[in-house]
Formats: structure tokens, sequence, C-alpha cells
């Protein structure tokens, strides 16, 4: 993999091809005091031949500099794309408190009074308001009453016996939770469902389990590898 | 280029950066943190979850959910600290043939090591997304009084974790690296770290690039989370006086 060339091993390289050709040069200056008669094809010769040697070890490091680059560049252009999909997250983020209050309000004015009614109507208009310029810049609810609770989504802030629901399930919601695109931002904060008489259907699951040892001698390779390193 | 990230494993939080542009940057998980909870749950269907989705779902899943284990590894079954311990955490600690710990997550065992390293791979493969590269070279720090057993252990947490642990560093150091402190003259300095769980502070003598960890003391049972925890239980009390109501 030409990325994960070390700024060494350049170093190295072009170290190492410098003095070369410097020496290839003076040695042919050295035969040329000598015997400068004898042969200048032989010694022009030597000099491309260490000006082929350079160019090859540029070509090599200009091809490893162009793949870092390229890696670079496509690691920003990603940064960059991230950056603007979630640019808006802190923002939408100190903005779903309020959203949470409107929601308060709605539950609050409950009741078949008109006054009631008519605020609930108001509210209830600016909520959805909210909610679809949220939509707008993908802003969704985690969906969760009802639904197996999944950690991915959900928070559990505590458990509730439920002989209807069975294990597992969102029972109830406190606060709703919240995705930008597909990064949660806000987890739902709920109470699953347990069943009841629940330690007979752990343990059966605990018997159906197997139990492979592999794990310990994973370690115990570890060990003595490290031991084995160590001593060198 | 292959780069070398750091890792800061806690006892409560994680953390990884690397160097770039010759200055440490953290990288965010995919959740958009910059800490990763330092805890491994066994989820019912066998899934293995790490970091916070792990913590979320805690409370429904407390046997099978291992947390704080840093205060186990490399240590004893029988030592004092590992017996204290055991009372008040949640999942299984049974005792291995060699007198080492062993946690027991759906009935298989872990030794502590494997479940860091269950850890430092999750972190491992976020910076692997982030770079775009693989990252196989790492430097994990250990709390200072950390002994050899412990910081073996550490290092073969990283090995299972497919990482080439250069070094296992003090978290004092670590701390003072990132200060510059080294680049100035001869001096003795205290660092304080208030993690999630412990509190920590080490006088160190820096000279030369050489650190010495003089000395070194804590709470091994203080943190933030206790704040957040008196807090919490603060504005319950508060709330309960005022509203009647019991939360």
């Amino acid at each position: 993999m030409t990325e994960n060339i070390t700024e060494e091993e350049h170093a190295e390289m072009t170290e190492n091809s410098v003095p070369a050709e410097k020496n290839a040069s003076k040695d042919a200056e050295e035969k040329k005091g000598e015997d400068s008669q004898s042969d200048p094809l032989i010694q022009k010769e030597k000099e491309l031949e260490a000006v082929r040697e350079e160019l090859s070890a540029e070509k090599d490091r200009f091809l490893r500099f162009y793949a870092e680059f390229d890696n670079y560049k496509k690691r920003s252009a990603r940064e960059m794309q991230d950056f603007r999909k979630f640019a808006n997250e802190s923002l939408i983020r100190e903005l779903l408190p309020v959203i949470d209050n409107l929601e308060r309000a709605l539950q609050s004015a409950e009741g078949n009074s008109d006054a009631q009614k008519s605020i609930r109507e108001g509210v209830g208009l600016i909520h959805a308001d909210i909610l679809r310029i949220f939509e707008k810049f993908s802003v969704k609810p985690v969906e969760a009453v009802g639904q197996p609770f999944n950690p991915a989504f959900h928070e559990a802030i505590g458990q509730e016996e439920s002989e209807e629901l069975g294990d597992n399930i969102v029972a109830k919601e406190f606060q709703r939770g919240y995705l930008l695109h597909d990064r949660l931002i806000r987890p739902s904060m709920v109470i699953v469902s347990k069943a009841k008489a629940k330690e007979d259907t752990d343990r059966e699951a605990n018997e159906n389990r197997e139990i492979p040892e592999e794990s310990d001698n994973e370690i115990a390779g570890a060990q003595d590898e490290n031991r084995q390193s160590d001593t060198q | 280029m292959a780069k070398i990230v750091g890792i800061d494993l806690g006892t409560t939080n994680s953390c990884v950066a690397v160097m770039e542009a010759g200055e440490a940057k953290v990288i965010t998980n995919p959740d958009g943190g910059r800490t990763t909870p330092s805890i491994v749950a066994i989820s019912e269907s066998g899934e293995r979850l790490v970091g916070q989705i792990a913590k979320r779902q805690a409370i429904t899943n407390p046997e099978n959910t291992v947390f704080g284990v840093k205060r186990l590894i490399g240590r004893k079954f029988d030592s004092k600290e590992v017996q204290g311990d055991i009372k008040i955490l949640p999942y299984k600690i049974d005792k291995a043939g060699n007198g080492d710990v062993r946690v027991n997550l759906r009935g298989k065992q872990y030794s502590p090591a494997e479940i860091s390293s269950f850890i430092l791979a999750y972190i491992k493969k976020y910076a692997e997304d982030y770079l775009g590269e693989p990252v196989t070279d790492a430097v994990i720090t250990v709390p200072a009084y950390f002994n050899d057993s412990q910081r073996q252990a550490t290092k073969d947490a990283g090995k299972i974790a497919g990482l080439n642990v250069l070094r296992i560093i003090n978290e004092p150091t670590a701390a003072s690296l990132a200060y510059g402190l080294d680049k100035k003259k001869e001096e003795k300095i205290a660092v304080f770290d208030l993690g999630g769980g412990t509190f920590d502070i080490s006088v160190l003598e820096i000279g030369d690039g050489v650190f010495e960890v003089k000395s070194t003391n804590g709470d091994t049972h203080l943190g933030g989370e206790d704040f957040d925890l008196r807090l919490i239980d603060y504005l319950a009390d508060e709330f309960k006086k005022d509203q009647g109501l019991l939360i």
C-alpha cells in the first residue's frame, strides 16, 4: 500500500540515492583525470546511469507524495461533507428542549373548556410547524413507545413489569429522541418493559449457551508473546 | 503514512487522539462524542455492545454490562481491591484457575484484558474510519500507580484488539507532555487528574525530557459521576420539597 509509507522511508530513499549519484559523478571525474583520452562514452554512460537513478527515486517520491496527498484530499472532502451535514447539530440540539416544552404545554392543556381547546389548537400548529422545518433539515423524531427497546436509539432510564408487553418493549417515553440524518443527536429516554417471571427464561437462555474456551488460550498466547518480546 | 494513535483507556471513559500537523487531535466517535464510555455489554441476542450504546441499555441488562473493568485489570481475585469492588459491581466476577479475575457474561468468562480489548477494538475501528487507513500502532496510558502485572494486562488488551502497543505511559506523564512541560527547565510539578470515576494526584520531577513520578495518590472511587449523582439527588430533593412529588 503506497499510502502507508512513512516519511522516514522517503527520506532514506532520497538520501541513499543522492549520495550514490554524487559518488558516481565523483568517480567519473577521477577516472577522467586518469584516463581521460580512454573513453568519454563510458563516462557519459555513467553519468546517464546516475541521472536515471536519481530520476527513478524522484519519480517514486512523487508517487508516494501524490498518494499521501490523495488520501488527504479524500479525508478533507469527507470532513467538509460531514461538516456541512452536521453544521446545524448544535443549534438543533439547543432547540429540542423548546419542542419538549411545547409538547408539555399541549399535555397540560388537556380538557374540554373553550380556552383549553384553543390553546391546544394554537400550540399544536406551532409544534407542527417546527417539526416540519426540522424535517426539511433532515431531523426526525425517534419512534419509541411500543417498539422493541433498541439502545442504538433509546436510553433506558427504568424498567417496568408488564404482562401485556412482555420483555424489552418501550413502555413509556419521558423525552423524545431525535435523529439528524442518520446520526442520533438525542436518544429517547424510556422505560422498558420486563416480563414477569423473568428469571426462568434467563436461566434457560444461559443453559442453551455454549461456553467456548478459546478466549483464555488467546490471552495466554498474547502473554507468552509479550514475555518473549520483553526478554529480547 | 501509518499514524500512531494515543489512547486514554479510562475507568469510566476512553479517548483516542492522533497527531495532526504537530498537535494532538481527538477523534470523535460515531455518535460525535470525544470520549467513549468504557462499557461493554452482551445483549440478550448475544451481540456485543461497546460505548454509548452499552451505557444506554445498562439498566435493562445490569448483569451483562461491564463498566469500570480497569479496577480489575491485572489484579488477583483475592486482592483487597477486587474483593471490595465485587460488592458494588452488578456483574458476576469469578476466580480464574491462576487466581486472576474473570468476568462472567451470559455464562461465558472473559478476562479483564479481553473486556478492555473490546473497548480498544471499538476505538481502533472508529479511528480507522476517521483516518481512512488501518491503525496498527498505539500508545496507551495507565495510572502511575499501576504495577507490572496491570501494565502487562493493559498491553495484552491492546494485542488482543489487534494493536501493536509501542509504549505504555503514565497518565500524569502524558498530561505533562500535552502541556509541553518537557521543554521547560528542570522542575517539580503536580498533576491532578479528575476522571469520571477516579481522582488522582501525582508529583513528577521533570528534567532533560525524563519524567520521574515521585509520588502518587488519590481516591479510586471519586469522580465526575459522583458529582453528577449528588446534583441529581439534590435536585430531586428540592423538587420533592417544592412539589411534594417523588421523582
